[in-house]
This record gives structure tokens, sequence and C-alpha cells, in this order.
């Protein structure tokens, strides 16, 4: 059975009678990397706050490695680094000595951990500079640093790309799925930058106005936005029938506003169109498309009534 | 134990403190400049340099018809004395004069801290790391307790080192016993004190109101004590209240130089309800809060 790293069960959280979340029902597998992909105000970094401890479940569950966390088991939330928000940082004290209190906060022994998160986030060349001195992007990657030190086995950052450059963003995100992969480190990541998450993700979780819209994995996501032909016709039955029989095409799929998806013969549209018309019917449109995360968000907010 | 050493690293690695050790530093070399040097017929600060006077059989700069006596000071004024001793009185609360003074720093100091780490989410990350609330406060407010604690008692018995010099007193053992007691009782009321301030900020989230609120609250205590010293419950309940729930009282009576036992053991009953009452509070409170 695969573990879990993190389980929110239907959770929700009002505050002043006003409902942030509701309903909840959130499910990571350890080693993932979950993208949680919402509009300002939809509640992403309330489900950050609530697994880090900070915030508090009106009703609900929530459990890191199997265990219940919803009532302050504090115990289960040592191995974890975040970042939410904003980074938390003294501007009197340079960038090692903030981490080598977080450090100290974190019971980890031995010093060299400080350099090794200060490389990784391309800082130790101004490791004694005071953090107050910094720029936005260099106070985001100590932010990084901190959540980052002592190795934690569940990274959860809000919004970590926030202030970087192109080339810090390439270098954070290498950086991440390395650790993903060599220490199968649990990551939960959100971002306005869909194509960023695009890059790291193993599985999305669409949250809108403090919903859950959709929890899927990459593998169905990209199934789901693979290559495909559109095609708008009058007769959608007749001209799917003929499409089955006479160009011998096996994936077809009819979408709920009657359009046609064909996930064959992308190479040819010419002679999918030809077979239409030549069997008299009338086409109104014909397009081979691929869809992107961005396109895949959009159309789960329309068809949420946005 | 983690997040105690976390705040002792804080203390050594942030500029504020040196700032805080710097002024009240200045404190003591302000209370030395104003005790030695004052001058006037009656003042509390003109004691000090009478004693000494006297004892060089110097002529004295005081004009001559000023009576130079023991019951110029406040604590005779006041009936307070009940020492032996005029000369020890005077170094002692010569010594313990800065100690409201200290307290303001100090008050403003743990606020500030507070409300800073509030502000910068420094607690939320202590949660990170797995840390309670209530412990995360705690270590916070003791560390720099006993910090700003080490500064003060070294600070006072500096100035009273200085002073027995300058005077050529030279203290008994009970003189320096009833220094330290004094030091402590002074730091057990800091202590509710601050604690009343850290739940100003607590509820508020700022510094401000937690500073301005314990300001008033010690100077009304500290002004109409000495008014009504003698009998404050008959002044009306209200009064009595608010005079017996007051660290400044204490501090007062202590800074006085009144320590009798009766004293010492009110001072211990009332500074260990208030803190269980006030830290009481704070842990309700923070059950609830989201940081």
């Amino acid at each position: 059975m695969e573990k879990k790293a993190l389980e929110m069960q239907q959770v929700y959280k009002s505050y002043k009678k006003i409902d942030i979340l509701q309903n909840i029902n959130l499910s990571i597998p350890k080693g993932a990397i979950c993208g949680l992909i919402g509009e300002n105000g939809a509640g992403k970094s309330t489900i950050m706050k609530l697994i880090a401890g900070t915030s508090y479940v009106s009703s609900g569950n929530i459990y890191i490695n199997s265990k219940d966390v919803t009532q302050g088991n504090h115990e289960e939330r040592r191995n974890m680094g975040c970042l939410i928000e904003h980074p938390t940082i003294y501007k009197d004290m340079t960038a090692w000595e903030n981490l080598e209190i977080q450090r100290v906060m974190k019971g980890i022994p031995g010093k060299e951990c400080i350099d090794e998160v200060l490389k990784a986030v391309d800082l130790q060349s101004s490791a004694n500079q005071k953090a107050g001195k910094y720029s936005l992007g260099m106070k985001q990657r100590l932010g990084i640093a901190i959540a980052m030190l002592g190795e934690p086995e569940f990274l959860i950052l809000d919004e970590p790309m926030n202030g970087l450059d192109p080339e810090k963003i390439h270098f954070i995100r290498e950086f991440l799925l390395k650790r993903n992969k060599e220490y199968h480190t649990t990551i939960l990541i959100s971002s306005h930058i869909l194509e960023e998450l695009g890059h790291m993700a193993t599985m999305y979780c669409f949250i809108h106005k403090g919903h859950i819209l959709e929890s899927i994995t990459k593998k169905e996501l990209d199934e789901r936005c693979r290559q495909h032909i559109d095609i708008r016709v009058n007769n959608v039955q007749q001209v799917c029938a003929i499409l089955e029989n006479k160009l011998k095409i096996s994936e077809i799929n009819v979408t709920d506003n009657g359009k046609i998806q064909l996930f064959e013969m992308m190479e040819t549209p010419e002679i999918i169109s030809r077979c239409i018309v030549e069997n008299g019917f009338d086409l109104y449109e014909l397009a081979v498309r691929q869809e992107t995360l961005e396109n895949y968000y959009m159309s789960l907010l329309l068809s949420a009534g946005d | 134990m983690n997040l105690i050493k976390t705040e002792w690293k804080k203390i050594w690695y942030r500029k504020k403190i040196t700032h805080t050790i710097i002024i009240c530093f200045a404190v003591s070399l302000f209370c030395i400049a104003l005790m030695v040097m004052a001058k006037s017929n009656n003042s509390y600060f003109s004691v000090m340099q009478a004693y000494y006077e006297v004892d060089e059989n110097e002529p004295s700069i005081i004009p001559e018809d000023t009576e130079l006596s023991p019951e110029n000071s406040i604590g005779y004024i006041l009936g307070l004395n009940s020492w032996n001793k005029p000369k020890s009185f005077e170094i002692y609360r010569s010594a313990m004069f800065p100690t409201f003074i200290f307290m303001m720093i100090f008050l403003i100091n743990m606020s500030a801290l507070y409300s800073e780490d509030y502000s910068l989410l420094m607690f939320r990350q202590a949660i990170f790391c797995g840390a309670g609330k209530l412990k995360i406060f705690i270590s916070k407010f003791l560390v720099n307790h006993i910090f700003f604690g080490i500064i003060y008692i070294v600070n006072t018995i500096g100035l009273y080192i200085f002073f027995s010099i300058y005077t050529g007193y030279l203290s008994s053992g009970k003189d320096i016993g009833m220094l330290i007691l004094s030091l402590l009782l002074s730091l057990l009321n800091f202590a509710v004190f601050e604690s009343a301030a850290v739940l100003l900020v607590v509820y508020t989230k700022n510094s401000v109101v937690g500073i301005i609120s314990n300001v008033l609250w010690f100077f009304s205590s500290f002004m109409i004590y000495p008014m009504l010293h003698k009998d404050f419950w008959s002044y009306g309940k209200a009064i009595g209240i608010f005079v017996t729930l007051s660290p400044g009282t204490y501090l007062y009576k202590i800074c006085s130089g009144l320590v009798t036992k009766e004293v010492i053991l009110d001072n211990l009953i009332y500074g260990t309800f208030m803190l269980l009452i006030l830290w009481g509070i704070m842990v309700q409170k923070l059950r609830k809060q989201e940081i």
C-alpha cells in the first residue's frame, strides 16, 4: 500500500463566520511533489498553515505520516520545512546567523548543514551579509534555505519562486527536484507560475474559493491534456460512426458541449476533413490541439461556474 | 532546551541587546553622577554627598543653614526607614534608585521582542520546528528575563560597590544579603510587569499598547503608594485592590529599604499569584490563537 505523507479528511475552516475552506480532502503520497493551484484567496496558504500547525481546523482531520496532528501533535512536524507567505528572517542578522538560529531550534547537530543549504540556494558568497541588505530574491532564497535546513522529509513551499530571476528559478527548481529524487522528499508547493509547476509536480490539486475542484496525478493530467484533434460538425453521432468505420479511428471522445475529440491521425487531419465533407456533413471546425496546464485550470474554473 | 538555546543565540547575535547593555550602563553612570554631585538641602540625592563631607570633615558646599542628617532622606520623611545604620541605608537606596529605570528599559525591550517576533512570523517558524506555542513563549520570556536580570544585578551591585568605596563604608554580611534579596524580589516584580506586557502583546500583537499600559500602571501605583502606604485600605476597596495588585507597590517598598519579613512574604505570595494568573490567561489565549 502506498504510504501517505499527508492526508486531509473533510477539513473545514471558517474564520469569523466566513467559510475559508470547505470539505477539503487531500492525500499526498510520500515522495510526491504536489502543486497547489488556485487564485489569490482560494485558500492555498490556509491549507499550508493548517498542515504546518499555525492554524486550526474548524472540523475534519489532518494526518502526517498517518498520525493525527489535528489537535497539535507537534512531534510529527519536526521533519517538516516550511516557507509560508514570506521568509521569516531577522534583518539585523546575517544569513549564516539566521540559519544558525534555525539549526539550533531544529536541534540539528553540526554546523556543516548551514554551508550546504547556503550553497544550494547560491548564497554562500553573501552569507556574512546582513539579511536586511538582501534583495527580495535573496531573502526568498534564504527563506528556502531555512525551510531546507536539516533535510526535512516534507517541504511546504508557498510561492517559493516569488521575486526570483529566471536563472534562480531554474536553479531552485533543479535543487528541489534533486532533493525529491535523492531524499524522497515530499513537497507541497504553490505557485501562480503554472508552467513552473508543470516542470516539477507529480500531482496537482486545483483549489477554488475554498473548495478542491480536482486532485489528479501528472499522468492523469497528461492523459487529459494530450494532443488531439477537435472537430465541430452538424451531426456528431453520424460523423463519429463514419470516422470509426471508414478511417478505423478507435480513440474518439465526445465532450459535453458536443465537440468530437480524436486522439489518432494527428499527422493527417486533411484526410479526416475530406472524409467528413465527402460524406455530406458540414464541418465547422477542425483543429489540432494540446491542452496546457493553464488551459486545463481555466477550463476547470469555467466548469466551476466562473 | 533547543528553544532556550535558540533564544540565547538570538541575544548573542542581535545588536539590539548590545544597545540595551549600553543604555543600562549609561543609566548607572547617570545615577553615579546624580548621587555624588547633586546638592540640595533636603533632596533624596543630597544625602550621599552630605555623608561624604561629614566623614571627610571637608567644608560643605551646602548652605550652612541646611540641616544635614539622615532625616533628610525620603526614607525618613516617609517613615519607611527601619534600618539602624543610615549610611548603609542610603548607599542601599542610592544603588537601588535606578531600578525603576531598568524596569522600564526591560519592559520596553520585552514588549518589542514579542511584537517583533509576531510581525516577522518568528513564532510561526518555531511551530514549524515542532514546538508548542506555550513552550516557545515561556522559553523566550525566561531567557530574556534572566538576561535582563543579570544586567540589572551587575549594574546595581556595581553601583553599591561604587557608593561603598566613595563613602568609605564597609558593608556587613547582612547589608549584602539584604541587597541580594532585594534584587531577587525586584526581579520577581519585573517578571510580573513583563508578563503583563507580554500578555498585552499577545492580545494586540503590538508593543505600544503593552508598553503604555504597563508604564501607566507602574507610575500610577508608584505615585499613589507613598501617599497612602500606611493604610491604603482605608481609602476604599478599589484603591486597596489596585495598590495590592501592582508590582510597583512592592518595588517601592524594596527600593525604599523597607524589606521586612512581612514584605518579603507578601511579595513572594503576590509574585507567584500574579505570574500564575497572567500566564494562565496567556495559556488560554495561545490555545486559540493562530500565528
